[in-house]
Parts: C-alpha cells; sequence; structure tokens
C-alpha cells in the first residue's frame, strides 16, 4: 500500500513543538495547522465565554492573524498558547469597542466621539457577557486591566505568559492584576459573596 | 491576598459547549484556505492515464425553504491547468453549513419519491454525443438504459450489479464522513472504489496503467503522450475523494446523511470553488473543481463519470450535463 500523504502529516504532527511547527510554516504554510488543532478548541472556548456566539468567528480569525504574523513568533517559546490568547484580547476588545461603537451610532443621541479614539470603558455588551456581578466588579477597571485578569482567572495563564500574550513586561502585568484583583475583592467584600 | 477572588471570578465565566464539528472545521478550512499557496512541483514526463484534466463544475442545490433538494450538474470546461493543491477554498464554509443544515433537516423533510434520475448528454469535440440514463433506487438497485424511455425494459431485465461493491462502499464512505474525524474520512473516501476499499501500491497502479495502455494500442486506439498536468500525492487523494464523493452522491442522492457526508467531504479538497446559484428557481451553490483537477479511473462504477476510461484528452466529452430529478 502506497504511503499516504495523510499518514505522514498525523506522524509529523506527533514530533512536532508548535515552535517548530510555526518555524516549518514559514516554508509550508499547511504546517500552521497543527498549531490550529492543537489549540482551537481552547482559543474557541476563551473567545465564546467573552463574547458569546461571535466568538467563532473571532477564534477563527485568532488563527489566521497568526498565521499571518508568524515570523514574529518568539521560537524560544515552545508553547504558542500565550501568543495566541494575546491575539484573541486584542480581537475581542476590537470587537468590543466596533460594537459599542456602533451601539451609539444607532442612537441620535449619543455624544460624538473621535473615530480612532480608544474606549476602554466596560460597553453594555462586555457587561453583559460578564454577567451583572462580575460586570459591577469590573466597571471601574480599565480594559488592560480586564484583560489581565481573565487571562489569568479564565484562561489560566501565568504572569509571564500574560506578559507575552499581552507584549508588556511582567512589572506591568503584576500591577494590572494587582489593582483588578483589588477591585474585585473590595467587590466580594462589599457585596458579602 | 488569597485566591477565593480568582476562585469567584473564574466561577462566573460563561462556560460555553465545545465547538461544533461543523465550526471546526470551517475555521480550519478557512486557515488552511489562507495558508495555502501553490507549491512548487516536479514535471514528471509521464503520468498514468488515470489522472485526467476534467475540470468538473457541480451545482448543488437546495430548498431554501429547509427541506433539502439536492442536484448536481457536471459540466467538463475542457480547461486545464496547474496541478496540485491550489488555493484551497475559502468558500468551504457554505458547503460545511450546508451539509449542517441537510444533516439536521433533511431526516424530518425527506425528498419525495424513492429513487433518483439522472439523464445525461455527453458532447465530444468531434460532434459526437450520447446520451444515458441513470437510475438509482434508494435501496441500492440501479438501473441503466441508453436513454430514459428504454428504462421500463431494462427494469424488466433487471438491475446493474455492483460486482465488486465499489459503489456500496462509495455510499457508506460517504454516510461515514458524517461521523469520522475528518482525515479518516477522506481516506476512506479515497480508497472507496479500490478493491475492498484497499489502495493498491503505486508499482501496481503503474502496472495496471502500462496494461490497459497496451491494451488501447493493440486495439488501435491512439493513445496521447503528451504528459499530463503533475499532480502531488495529496492532489491524487483529493482527485480520488472528489470521483468517489460524486460517485456516492449519483448512487445515494436519495440518503440525507449521504448528501451531507459529500459535502464535508468536497469542503476538505483545496481549490474548490463555491458560488450562489439558481437551479430550475431553486438556490443552489455551484462548486468548481480546481483548474487541473485529476479526476482518477479508479471507480467500477458503471455511472460514466466524465473522464473515465478515456484514452486521450481527444477522448474526453466536451461537455457532460446530466439533469437530476426524483421519482417514483
Amino acid at each position: 500500500m502506497s504511503v499516504r500523504p495523510v499518514s505522514a502529516v498525523v506522524a509529523r504532527r506527533e514530533a512536532s513543538s508548535d515552535a517548530a511547527a510555526i518555524a516549518s510554516s514559514l516554508a509550508d504554510g499547511r504546517a500552521f495547522e497543527l498549531v490550529f488543532d492543537r489549540h482551537w478548541v481552547a482559543i474557541h472556548s476563551f473567545c465564546a465565554s467573552r463574547v458569546g456566539s461571535a466568538g467563532e468567528d473571532i477564534a477563527a480569525e485568532t488563527f489566521r492573524v497568526a498565521f499571518d504574523g508568524r515570523r514574529r513568533f518568539d521560537g524560544r517559546c515552545d508553547d504558542a498558547r500565550p501568543w495566541l490568547y494575546g491575539i484573541a484580547s486584542n480581537l475581542i476588545r476590537r470587537h468590543f469597542r466596533t460594537s459599542e461603537r456602533g451601539r451609539r451610532a444607532l442612537r441620535r443621541s449619543a455624544p460624538l466621539e473621535p473615530v480612532d479614539g480608544v474606549d476602554d470603558t466596560l460597553g453594555r455588551l462586555e457587561a453583559q457577557r460578564l454577567g451583572p456581578q462580575l460586570a459591577a466588579a469590573m466597571r471601574a477597571l480599565s480594559a488592560e486591566e480586564r484583560d489581565a485578569l481573565l487571562l489569568l482567572a479564565w484562561a489560566g495563564l501565568s504572569y509571564e505568559e500574560i506578559a507575552r500574550a499581552l507584549d508588556v513586561p511582567i512589572g506591568t502585568v503584576r500591577s494590572r492584576i494587582h489593582r483588578a484583583r483589588a477591585s474585585i475583592q473590595s467587590y466580594v467584600n462589599r457585596e458579602d459573596i | 491576598m488569597n485566591d477565593a477572588d480568582l476562585q469567584w471570578v473564574a466561577a462566573q465565566r460563561p462556560v460555553p459547549a465545545p465547538p461544533a464539528r461543523a465550526a471546526t472545521a470551517r475555521a480550519r478550512a478557512a486557515l488552511t484556505a489562507h495558508a495555502s499557496e501553490p507549491p512548487l512541483v516536479l514535471l514528471r514526463p509521464e503520468r498514468r492515464n488515470r489522472r485526467l484534466r476534467w475540470p468538473i463544475r457541480v451545482a448543488v442545490a437546495a430548498a431554501v425553504a429547509g427541506a433539502a433538494a439536492f442536484a448536481a450538474t457536471l459540466v467538463g470546461s475542457g480547461s486545464s491547468g496547474p496541478a496540485g493543491l491550489g488555493v484551497q477554498n475559502a468558500a468551504a464554509a457554505p458547503l460545511l453549513r450546508l451539509a449542517e443544515h441537510v444533516a439536521k433537516t433533511a431526516q424530518a423533510t425527506p425528498l419525495p419519491g424513492d429513487a433518483t434520475l439522472i439523464e445525461r448528454l455527453h458532447t465530444f469535440p468531434d460532434q459526437r454525443s450520447f446520451t444515458g440514463a441513470d437510475l438509482y433506487l434508494d435501496d441500492g438497485t440501479y438501473y441503466y438504459a441508453p436513454t430514459r424511455a428504454g428504462l421500463p425494459a431494462a427494469m424488466a431485465a433487471g438491475p446493474v450489479s455492483d460486482p465488486d461493491g465499489s459503489i456500496a462502499r462509495q455510499v457508506a464512505a460517504a454516510v461515514a464522513a458524517t461521523t469520522l474525524p475528518i482525515d479518516q474520512a477522506r481516506l476512506r473516501m479515497a480508497n472507496a472504489a479500490f478493491p475492498d476499499g484497499k489502495a493498491p501500491s503505486e508499482a501496481e497502479l503503474d502496472r495496471q496503467a502500462r496494461a490497459a495502455q497496451a491494451d488501447r494500442a493493440k486495439a488501435g486506439v491512439k493513445v496521447d503522450h503528451s504528459p499530463l498536468p503533475p499532480a502531488t500525492p495529496e492532489a491524487i487523494l483529493n482527485g480520488e475523494i472528489w470521483s468517489n464523493s460524486l460517485d456516492a452522491l449519483q448512487a445515494g442522492a436519495g440518503k440525507p446523511e449521504v448528501r451531507a457526508g459529500v459535502l464535508d467531504l468536497l469542503a476538505t479538497i483545496p481549490g474548490v470553488q463555491v458560488r450562489h446559484t439558481t437551479t430550475d428557481g431553486k438556490a443552489a451553490l455551484e462548486l468548481d473543481s480546481p483548474p487541473g483537477r485529476t479526476a482518477t479511473s479508479s471507480s467500477s462504477s458503471s455511472m460514466p463519470t466524465p473522464g473515465r476510461r478515456s484514452a486521450s484528452p481527444a477522448a474526453i466529452p466536451a461537455s457532460s450535463r446530466a439533469s437530476r430529478s426524483r421519482t417514483r
């Protein structure tokens, strides 16, 4: 029986790390499918938790953006998860901002906003997805603080991984999460949860 | 600070359902489409003549109202191009959505009738033409006559047999594609027309090709020795999946799980182009096989799929049109 390419692909996959697959994908784009197969479920789950039904499209877009940016992947890291979660977080943030602008644009009484302005307040859509309690607990946090906290509590990334995901120094991650946790702690204590 | 706050945040997380198989396939197909680039292929001076230049267009009609009508039209364009993996269809998503729809709703709204009638007209470049009428009963029985009018006599004479079981294997592979992991499903369909569903070795395929070539030479059939388009192993695999899937579709069109499985499989073939159109007033998806798609002659299906058993490009019909209808 002839050797079938499917078998060869399967064999290659089992032996390859994310970094190796991403390096291989520079020559053969389809090697990137390994990264998809390994992390699709986790990225999809995170995106769906954060944005609901739009999560599928955002998760798919995460892998497309990752593929386009694969030359910038730090090959010293075997695990592509932080990188993918970082891309997903950026796309989710963009989704919330776009949705919020669209919602306000539909209301004639809405104040005009600069098109390129960064609005990181907790919008209605994001608040809906967080649920009333978590939205209330996070209302005073910046978008960066919310993202860092959810990468820690929902995606299970370490501080180092969050730093890689968000491309900021680890000290910045520590301070963002410290502020976020203090706010949560304050809410939990106040509401006696 | 203890971790109670983090545990509380984690507990607030809405837990989504795992991604549906179709959603995963859609996302994977989109990524593959984005990631695929036409590969460099080595030209080989001679290819097995089972690989033929034969772009095929399939129109898949689905009733918009939710019922799953299904029709296929084959049209050979006669054009050729570089073989091998093209750009995988970014348009696979409509196929997968249709497959999902068929799988979900077709059982509840079965097609009318209990058989599928296909009337074909094949026209050759030298103006020759021939017709065929194929009647596939939903129970797997198959009748053939040169024209529709000849079918009653053909039915009285008895069904055409499926001596090596390849049609049954193709249909079973389509059904299995709705549940198997996609790589396994592709392999099963690719091999469905081979004896016992197992691919022969490359040496055996070459031996068969040489034997067939010798037979044709002995019979005085002019053999075109011009090199056929180069094909990567994966392009050959995709050609087998394409051809066998169409055979399965023809033989098993009455079964929604066959239609859904075929759509799942076609969506994995790189370069398939999907367009929205209408057929007989119904919304339809029109599928174009990629340029230079290689069809295989591995099937022993009695359905003369375009390009099969042809000795040279001159023997390939310029066009093959088929109309499909449900009947009783």
